[in-house]
């Protein structure tokens, strides 16, 4: 077949099909419909024909999956909708399973290796969108089944954040899981004590683009994201805030005791390099995964290729072929470029709409103004969140620090419709409303 | 207003649907545990349940009455599982046009469209094997009972086939709640020839009950939801 006349224009063409589909898909999600039957035709066609193996297909597919136009959602829908498909073949869904390892290879390689990607500005910039996207891009996956959120923690991120060498690209690594890790597809992937140590490793000195000095960037904004200060950038849990609170006590007192004692610097705190001064930078050390469990019980689909142990115990992420991994290019270069849904962010702060007071739900009394669409309710915060984690998050005190007060009182946006929010309130404030079971039960 | 309505009897659809998606969303969890228990009764999930039960499908939510295709969106984003394949089975009932509505709510994703296609072809089949078998294995056509419509002997193949044809139309014919409803043959046949060919057709029911959740690929079986 390779030997066949056209064969590499053949190739090249059709690999350049698919990734165009694929960037027209996710430019245009309406035409989601008519454009993925034709890429699920022409990848079923390249492997059938060995126009392309697995792997090279994997390469054009992650190209667009998390490095163009932030387009891993749909990316990924297209991949579960293509698994799933009955009658699939074996090697299409190897197909898909080698793109899920891909991702947390790249995603680890990326991290660890800091030669590799040395003259590439696509992880120079602080880690930036690359990881942003292959991080969301995971979650993604494992909100659909494709991978196990357990594995994932297992395989990429613990040893991730457990190595505390100096590198500025793992550095750029933790922060983006950091800095996702209250987003809802990632929510479970950093445990509290995983920030702890995020903390700990972001609170380093760093020589970056040739200026050297604290880690101010990455460490301020995991904070104000911590601390609900930044709402816009990420709502962390109460149990994070806590950590976060703790942690800034703990590395207060040990800043005082250093001055006291007139110390230079050169103490370590939990592991990471704490300098004064002086810019201690480690040599970087091959990010070595820890051994995949024997059996995985889950559902998963894939999860059957991470069992397979596709990491031997010989292979380590620093000496994985070029080939397996690719360089992306990026389009985005700052995380202020990122909107609010790639964040999962899904509260906003805003005054400027033009909106009505619900006749119901508009409590003179009410301590907070919550706005869905054109319609404002003012409620109780703390009736509203009794029964609600999330409410109780989103109307804290903190996360409303910073809410702008049009009328007295906090207010904040919620993406629901007013109507759905106006049920919701309704069976909150009043009781016994749908509290009875409908009347469906066996025949007398 | 006030601010104590008097309580519904059941919810109408737009406002479970609105309940549900917040409840899910913002980690009410015993409000949708409720909600989630209220539809056990009409989207039951083991046979006896599904034949005593007074209420079915999209019927639980009153008037004015959901489109089934809806309740199914519904119930694929918000992960109601037990209830997947039971809400499959009723929107197939409309046939491949109806599931292909596109009316705002009522489009299907891809792949529940195209399972729930696969599923009510796997009903068909199992049903057009029902009937073979009643037309072809069993031999009817040769009641003794004078007052049975089978009673044929042998007479034409023409009216042979015109007998069979009433007992068809009734067993297997289009008919609201599908394939999974029981028939009824009335006066049509003898009680004997009756109770033959019902025993027949209630084996084809469990059958088709038995496969739903795997035809219309939630789960291998009822005994995983």
């Amino acid at each position: 077949m390779v030997n066949q006349p056209g064969f590499h224009n053949r190739q090249r063409h059709l690999a350049s099909k698919i990734r165009s589909l694929l960037i027209s898909v996710a430019k245009e999600p309406s035409e989601y419909d008519n454009i993925t039957p034709k890429i699920e035709y022409w990848i079923e066609y390249s492997l059938r024909e060995r126009f392309a193996t697995v792997d090279e297909l994997v390469e054009e597919v992650s190209y667009v999956a998390w490095d163009q136009y932030g387009s891993h959602t749909i990316v990924v829908r297209f991949l579960k909708e293509f698994y799933d498909a009955p009658r699939r073949s074996e090697q299409a869904r190897l197909f898909v399973g080698t793109l899920c390892e891909h991702v947390l290879r790249w995603f680890a390689t990326a991290a660890a290796e800091d030669t590799y990607y040395g003259n590439s500005s696509s992880v120079a910039s602080g880690g930036g969108p690359g990881f942003l996207h292959a991080a969301l891009f995971i979650g993604h996956l494992i909100e659909l089944g494709l991978l196990n959120r357990d594995l994932v923690r297992q395989h990429l991120v613990k040893p991730l954040i457990s190595h505390h060498g100096y590198n500025q690209y793992r550095h750029g690594a933790i922060y983006i899981l950091f800095l996702v890790a209250g987003n809802t597809l990632l929510r479970g992937l950093l445990k509290p004590e995983d920030v702890r140590v995020c903390f700990e490793t972001l609170d380093t000195q760093m020589s970056f683009g040739g200026v050297e000095g604290p880690n101010s960037m990455q460490l301020q904004v995991g904070c104000a994201a911590c601390s609900g200060i930044s709402p816009g950038i990420n709502s962390f849990g109460q149990e994070f805030r806590e950590v976060h609170a703790a942690w800034l006590e703990q590395r207060e007192g040990s800043q005082s005791d250093a001055e006291g004692a007139g110390m230079g610097g050169g103490e370590a705190t939990g592991g990471a390099v704490v300098a004064e001064g002086t810019v201690e930078i480690e040599t970087p050390i091959a990010f070595v995964p820890q051994d995949l469990p024997p059996t995985e019980t889950d559902s998963g689909t894939i999860s059957s290729i991470l069992r397979g142990d596709p990491w031997s115990s010989s292979e380590t992420f620093a000496n994985i072929q070029t080939t397996a991994v690719s360089s992306p290019t990026f389009t985005i270069s700052t995380v202020s470029d990122l909107t609010p849904t790639e964040l999962g962010e899904e509260t906003e702060h805003s005054a400027e709409r033009v909106t009505r007071n619900h006749d119901t739900f508009y409590f003179e009394d009410g301590n907070v103004e919550i706005v869905c669409g054109d319609t404002v309710f003012r409620v109780h915060s703390t009736v509203i969140s009794f029964s609600s984690p999330k409410l109780r998050d989103i109307l804290s005190p903190t996360a409303l620090l910073t809410a702008p007060t049009p009328n007295g009182c906090p207010r904040t946006v919620l993406a629901d419709s007013a109507d759905d929010f106006a049920v919701l309130l309704r069976v909150i404030y009043t009781p016994g409303y749908v509290t009875h079971p409908l009347n469906v039960g066996p025949a007398d | 207003m006030t601010r104590f309505p008097p309580r519904r009897g059941v919810p109408e659809f737009a406002l479970f649907a609105s309940l549900l998606r917040v409840a899910t969303k913002y980690g009410f969890s015993d409000l949708r545990e409720q909600l989630i228990e209220d539809l056990k009764g009409a989207y039951p999930t083991k046979w006896e349940d599904f034949e005593s039960a007074k209420v079915l499908g999209e019927d639980v939510f009153g008037s004015p009455r959901p489109h089934p295709n809806a309740v199914l969106n519904l119930f694929v984003a918000q992960d109601i599982r037990f209830a997947k394949p039971f809400a499959s089975y009723r929107a197939s009932l409309g046939g491949i046009v109806a599931l292909m509505g596109d009316e705002p709510g009522t489009v299907l994703p891809r792949n529940t469209l195209a399972f729930t296609i696969y599923g009510m072809g796997a009903a068909q089949r199992m049903m057009s094997h029902a009937a073979y078998t009643i037309v072809y294995v069993k031999n009817l056509g040769v009641c003794p009972n004078r007052a049975c419509v089978l009673n044929v002997g042998i007479s034409p193949p023409g009216r042979r086939t015109e007998a069979l044809r009433k007992v068809c139309d009734v067993l297997f014919g289009e008919r609201q709640g599908g394939v999974l409803s029981a028939p009824s043959l009335g006066d049509l046949t003898c009680a004997e020839c009756t109770k033959e060919l019902e025993a027949s057709h209630a084996k084809c029911r469990g059958a088709c009950w038995d496969m739903l959740p795997a035809a219309f690929a939630v789960a291998k079986s009822w005994d995983e939801l």
